[in-house]
């Protein structure tokens, strides 16, 4: 056996639904077989059956569906983005199966965005998935400068009270 | 004692008591009802002072006060950015109950110098018994405050009782309390987009 065909036992079972809800699974022709139920979501038409390139642009490796990458890809850093608007980014790492290629997915920087616009909730992320962290964070971190900015409007109000105060005669109320 | 806290006690008393209970608690403390906003508060027992004060006030027990604080805390408009926070833990209340051992890591992440009690939780029948650290006083009282709050925001029916310690997980310096969940969707719960306002 050689190049990337190795068999993983996995293959027609829910697994990848579960791990790897933003995966795709094509077959050697690039045909695609299943995607995984958030990323079903992502899309009006069903993807299953169609050519990886009438879905995705692939930008990075260019040609990952070319025959001859097909024997031995495995492993390399995918760069994708969908064909049709809203054209999503995605990154992910690809393995090799059997007699077809799994593509994990995720949503890079563009996890804000596309949260708004396919308007997904907690439930469509794995739990291993940072973007819900990263939406934490971000978050938080807003709410913090909020407070912040709050605080140096009372600060700048608090130093213009003593200004006026300090430069105004105590006994006439006249500016000095 | 972080300056947050106090501002929250200041929240609570003034949105769901009143400007003027706020006013005579600030007061017996020798502080105006506004000075809080730029103070950075050195005393540690201040804020326990005001809840027991204002527990007085009120005619009520601290213990009390400080659970009606913790609802306020996620109930009201005005701390929506914390209820907000706290749905980020998981998409049911099972999954937040879960969590709760991941709120102090998490809100110091937020806040790196507010270190929060440490909770632990063990499943039971129904539910899970929650521990909490007695690091911070009447913190226990003010998280189970917070768990009714988020409950409700999710839309569960639970039953919140304090235990003896039930799962074999004697540790003295803390207080256990029994949360069972009767419901996990007793009716719709608060919406929550993953984006918020800042969308």
């Amino acid at each position: 056996m050689s190049g990337g065909y190795r068999p993983m036992g996995l293959e027609g079972s829910t697994v990848f639904d579960t791990l790897c809800p933003f995966h795709v699974r094509y077959d050697l022709d690039g045909k695609i077989i299943s995607v995984g139920p958030t990323m079903a979501k992502l899309r009006p038409f069903d993807m299953i059956g169609m050519h990886m390139t009438d879905v995705f642009e692939i930008i990075s490796p260019k040609d990952m569906l070319e025959p001859e990458q097909v024997q031995t890809l495995e492993g390399p850093r995918l760069h994708l983005r969908f064909s049709h608007p809203p054209r999503t980014p995605f990154k992910g790492d690809i393995s090799a199966g059997f007699d077809a290629f799994v593509a994990n997915l995720s949503f890079n920087h563009a996890a804000f965005e596309a949260i708004k616009v396919y308007n997904l909730t907690v439930a469509d992320f794995a739990h291993t998935d940072m973007a819900i962290e990263l939406l934490y964070l971000l978050e938080a971190k807003t709410a913090m400068q909020g407070e912040v900015e709050a605080l140096l409007g009372q600060l700048h109000k608090a130093k213009s009270k003593a200004e006026v105060h300090a430069s105004t005669d105590q006994l006439t109320g006249l500016k000095n | 004692m972080h300056a947050l806290i106090v501002k929250g006690l200041k929240g609570y008393f003034t949105h769901i008591h009143g400007a003027k209970i706020w006013a005579t608690i600030a007061k017996s403390e020798g502080y105006a009802p506004d000075d809080f906003e730029l103070t950075i508060v050195e005393d540690r027992q201040l804020a326990n002072r005001f809840v027991v004060k204002g527990a007085q006030l009120l005619d009520r027990t601290d213990d009390d006060l400080l659970q009606d604080f913790g609802l306020y805390l996620i109930t009201h408009p005005s701390t929506n950015a914390l209820r907000r926070l706290m749905r980020f833990s998981g998409p049911d209340f099972m999954e937040f109950l879960v969590s709760l051992p991941d709120l102090a890591p998490r809100v110091s992440l937020a806040v790196p110098d507010l270190i929060l009690p440490r909770v632990d939780v063990a499943e039971i029948e129904l539910g899970f018994e929650v521990a909490i650290r007695d690091t911070i006083d009447g913190f226990d009282h003010v998280l189970v405050g917070v768990i009714r709050g988020m409950a409700d925001d999710y839309g569960a029916l639970v039953d919140i009782t304090q235990t003896d310690c039930k799962a074999n997980r004697d540790l003295p310096d803390y207080s256990y309390w029994s949360v069972l969940v009767l419901d996990v969707a007793f009716h719709k719960g608060r919406e929550f987009g993953l984006l918020g306002d800042t969308a």
